[in-house]
């Protein structure tokens, strides 16, 4: 499995996909408190005639802006760059040449998921250390241990959208059957998680709110902790039920 | 070394491979030949557990291969018709991600031997740059990194320009008696230059077995053309000779096959002479394998 991860490595560097990854992260992290302190003072000029009243922006806006933007733009790339990631081998033709020597396909799948969450914990570092500096500067204060909690839950959260496309990629054979179906879990989850019902306040997608709440002091940290309790279970499961698709599926 | 027993693939509602039993020995080349679409992809991908078997059962080394176990995959090296390589990386490189992944000990050093017998010498260069011909060369080069005892090779010298399939083809005479080698083709030229052993197989379905000798035997019927004075009469003579098998009939030339040799030496040229029939031209064709491939592929229609 060590030369599976290590040429996984190779190809998310010689393909740009860290530096893609990281930029976009790194842009994201320096421009949530910049937004966060500045876009209430560019409205106000921008309303020429009109009297607006923007609240003095805080450091809890600039962590509602980073985690905001963690689970839209950046979400999607992860989650188009993960079925890509996983998916290519079958795509390129290359999987006939990868099981053709004594490679076992649960290490196959397993080095996948481990590579592209190793990349993720990367740019979240990094990320993270940005927003922390930036945020510090410009509004003067910062939650550290905050910060790394809910940058783990965002992970976890993370983790299970990877999940949902390595279940998929496993299955499907053409990378937008695979990326639908992704989307479409995501987008099923984020419907039953509108709906008020007490069960699905433990839904995958709850995890988003839970990191901004962990941020705004204001999380009720028994149902993050069952949620996330639960997601764990989901991505083993499903890292299992990738594991059994593909140890089946025949590759021509 | 390599056999299978009734092995049978299923596509939905077409039969790929059927009921197909074959018997590679150890040290020998094997040609698998039949046309585009016989089986011989799906048969190899059964051998290396791409595919699995709705029925029947693939041997290496006499132990039954496990769909669901990699490890007897360690001594057998791999080349496909269109070998696809990661675009990234360089000719070593990627040899030595190939030694790596059967965790050989030293695989740069590997690379390098294995790059030099394959006659590719710029290491450095990306491989998205080489030519058909040599990315055929490298896959081989590939191929046997692990040292394989055994080589499967489907199709190796098909995409190939003449040049490229010459090159292919001394590397694997080089490697003739080295090692034993399942060679997937349907150029029959190419089979009939390096094999030992043939498979014939059409349709998902093995037609013949045999050694080249024993083919060449039991197959290898002298042909001869001939030219003479009056071909008409010619040919209705030769439709009443028993012993030979008339092939092919042109205004200027006949082509027949000589069935009974001893017959036909004591007769043939009386009959001609009796009935005053001069010989202007007489000569032996060689007999190819793709004769016999034919004459087997029409007589199992016909049967």
């Amino acid at each position: 499995m060590r030369t599976l991860v290590k040429y996984d490595i190779v190809n998310i560097i010689k393909t740009k996909k860290l530096l893609v990854l990281i930029i976009l992260f790194l842009l994201f992290a320096l421009l949530a408190p910049v937004t966060a302190r500045y876009m209430p003072e560019l409205l106000s000029n921008l309303a020429v005639g009109i009297q607006i009243e923007f609240p003095e922006p805080t450091v809890y806006d600039s962590y509602i802006q980073f985690f905001g933007d963690l689970n839209e733009i950046i979400l999607y790339v992860l989650m188009f760059m993960a079925v890509s990631f996983f998916i290519r081998d079958k795509t390129k033709g290359h999987l006939p040449m990868i099981l053709s020597k004594p490679v076992s396909r649960k290490n196959y799948i397993l080095s996948k998921i481990l590579t592209y969450n190793a990349l993720i914990i990367d740019c979240m570092i990094i990320a993270g250390l940005g927003f922390g500096l930036y945020t510090f500067i410009i509004f003067g204060e910062l939650h550290i241990g905050l910060l790394s909690l809910a940058l783990l839950v965002q992970f976890v959260r993370y983790m299970f959208v990877i999940a949902v496309c390595m279940l998929f990629s496993s299955l499907f054979k053409s990378y937008f059957a695979a990326i639908g179906a992704a989307f479409g879990v995501n987008i099923v989850f984020g419907i039953l998680g509108a709906i008020n019902i007490r069960a699905f306040d433990f839904l995958p997608n709850k995890l988003v709110p839970y990191a901004m709440q962990v941020m705004t002091e204001s999380v009720n940290y028994t149902d993050m902790w069952i949620t996330f309790g639960i997601v764990l279970v989901l991505i083993v499961l499903m890292i299992f039920g990738s594991i059994k698709i593909f140890r089946n599926q025949e590759v021509n | 070394m390599i056999r299978t027993e009734n092995l049978t693939k299923h596509f939905k509602d077409q039969i790929a491979v059927n009921d197909l039993s074959i018997n590679v020995r150890k040290g020998s080349v094997y040609g698998f030949i039949g046309k585009n679409g016989a089986g011989k992809t799906t048969t190899i991908n059964m051998i290396l557990s791409l595919l699995k078997p709705t029925e029947g059962k693939v041997f290496i080394n006499d132990v039954e291969v496990d769909y669901y176990d990699e490890l007897y995959k360690e001594r057998i090296g791999v080349v496909t018709d269109v070998p696809i390589f990661p675009e990234y990386m360089s000719a070593k490189e990627y040899l030595v991600y190939v030694g790596e992944l059967f965790n050989i000990s030293n695989p740069k050093e590997k690379a390098l031997e294995v790059l030099d017998f394959v006659g590719l010498k710029d290491t450095r260069k990306f491989v998205k740059g080489y030519s058909r011909g040599m990315k055929q060369r490298l896959a081989i080069g590939a191929s046997l990194m692990n040292d394989p005892e055994i080589l499967i090779m489907d199709e190796p010298t098909s995409a190939l320009d003449p040049m490229g399939r010459k090159q292919v083809m001394e590397i694997i005479h080089k490697l003739k008696h080295q090692k034993t080698i399942f060679y997937s083709t349907h150029i029959l030229n190419d089979a009939e230059r390096v094999c030992d052993t043939i498979c014939l197989i059409d349709q998902g379905r093995k037609l013949l077995e045999a050694d080249i000798s024993d083919l060449k035997r039991d197959y290898y019927k002298p042909i001869y053309l001939i030219k003479t004075n009056d071909n008409e009469t010619l040919l209705k003579l030769l439709v009443d000779m028993n012993y030979l098998n008339v092939l092919e009939e042109k205004s200027q030339e006949t082509k027949y096959e000589v069935i009974d040799s001893e017959k036909y030496e004591k007769e043939f040229i009386k009959s001609l002479s009796n009935n005053s029939i001069h010989i202007d031209n007489l000569e032996q064709q060689e007999v190819t394998l793709e004769d016999i491939f034919v004459k087997v592929v029409q007589d199992e229609n016909i049967g």
